[in-house]
């Protein structure tokens, strides 16, 4: 009972800091998170179904903006039934063990064309990494479209280790992008 | 009697065909049961890349053999027997043209576009449906296994020619000459 008592008191907690940092709520259903790996120079598309984000941006202030994505690794649907079910495994996410991905990054800034840049930090697999987001922002209503890409290359994480790690058969470079729906 | 002979083009395209159809057949077969591996990939690529350069060749000797025709077949043959030979010839150009494109067709509905040779992507035919992508890689692989029965009755014929009526009609898909007494 206590334990219950304290889990609940910890996440009524963390809720409330989450609503203090004024983090906007993503839409997900109307949010989309994909990406495309080369596979004999030939372009797959994949996507993760499931994925938390919480995202706080102001194109006046890129600065202050910062994003939190929890990606659900066993959510990956990877071009084909037999890709997905390949994904899974240890060579490639370990989702057994390592079931989720992480996004963090603040204090964006704005670069040429319109854009946005993103600098962050990727766990994936145990490792962290910096992966750098370049986004578009359009307003949608009152919301924010966000749509953007980044590169992932997948040997520094190890996903695709083992015999996967000839680039020749699938690149290194995967190409991640997302649509995310930003509510005010 | 002397037969007329396939033009030397025409010779060197039924070959080569042949010899790219029977290495795509043997990839095929062997592929899929291929676990999950770089290799398996590789021969896929290799697979659909074959079959891509036969739909291009088949196109061309079709053809080839609408505007130059075949020579005539041997006198001896009754009716019946030229009506299968050429029903065989045609359902061989057909099968020849139609598996690389249901092949491609297939691999366009699984999501998996054809870069030919990594180098050219090569348009999707359909949109993704894995459910019709299935379907139509069944469809190609019922289709290759009819055409390989269609191949050993067209050889047999051909050693039929050659060694029971002992004419010319495998000598003249052949380069060198072939003397009959």
């Amino acid at each position: 009972m206590k334990q219950l008592n304290k889990k609940w008191l910890l996440s009524a907690s963390l809720a409330l800091l989450a609503g203090m940092a004024s983090a906007q709520s993503v839409d997900l259903s109307k949010s989309q998170l994909g990406f495309t790996f080369s596979q004999e120079a030939v372009p797959v598309e994949g996507s993760f179904k499931k994925f938390a984000a919480t995202v706080s941006f102001d194109p006046a202030k890129p600065a202050a903006g910062n994003a939190d994505i929890a990606i659900d690794l066993l959510s990956v649907y990877g071009g084909s039934p037999d890709a997905t079910t390949e994904l899974a495994k240890p060579v490639w996410f370990d989702s057994a063990k390592s079931p989720k991905a992480r996004f963090v990054a603040s204090g964006f800034n704005a670069i040429a064309g319109g854009k946005f840049q993103a600098p962050g930090k990727l766990t994936l697999k145990g490792k962290t990494l910096p992966v750098v987001v370049t986004f578009t922002a359009k307003p949608a209503g009152k919301a924010l479209l966000l749509d953007g890409t980044a590169v992932v290359n997948r040997l520094q994480f190890l996903v695709g280790d083992g015999v996967w790690k000839d680039t020749d058969t699938v690149a290194d470079a995967v190409n991640v992008k997302f649509h995310l729906l930003v509510n005010p | 009697m002397q037969l007329e002979k396939y033009p030397l083009l025409s010779q060197l395209l039924h070959w080569l065909v042949a010899g790219l159809m029977l290495a795509a057949f043997g990839l095929g077969i062997t592929m899929t049961d291929l676990p999950m591996s770089p290799q398996k990939f590789s021969w896929y690529a290799y697979h659909k890349w074959i079959g891509i350069t036969v739909l291009a060749l088949v196109l061309f000797r079709l053809l080839n053999r609408l505007f130059k025709g075949a020579p005539a077949s041997p006198t001896h043959m009754k009716t019946w027997e030229k009506g299968v030979a050429h029903l065989t010839h045609w359902a061989l150009y057909g099968l020849m043209f139609g598996v690389p494109l249901v092949g491609w067709l297939s691999t366009s509905a699984l999501g998996f576009p054809v870069v030919y040779l990594k180098l050219w992507k090569l348009p999707d035919l359909v949109g993704k449906d894995e459910m019709l992508g299935q379907n139509l890689q069944d469809l190609h692989g019922a289709l290759a296994w009819t055409m390989l029965v269609l191949i050993g009755l067209h050889i047999l014929a051909a050693f039929k020619h050659h060694f029971i009526d002992r004419d010319e009609v495998l000598g003249r898909m052949l380069p060198w000459s072939v003397k009959r007494s």
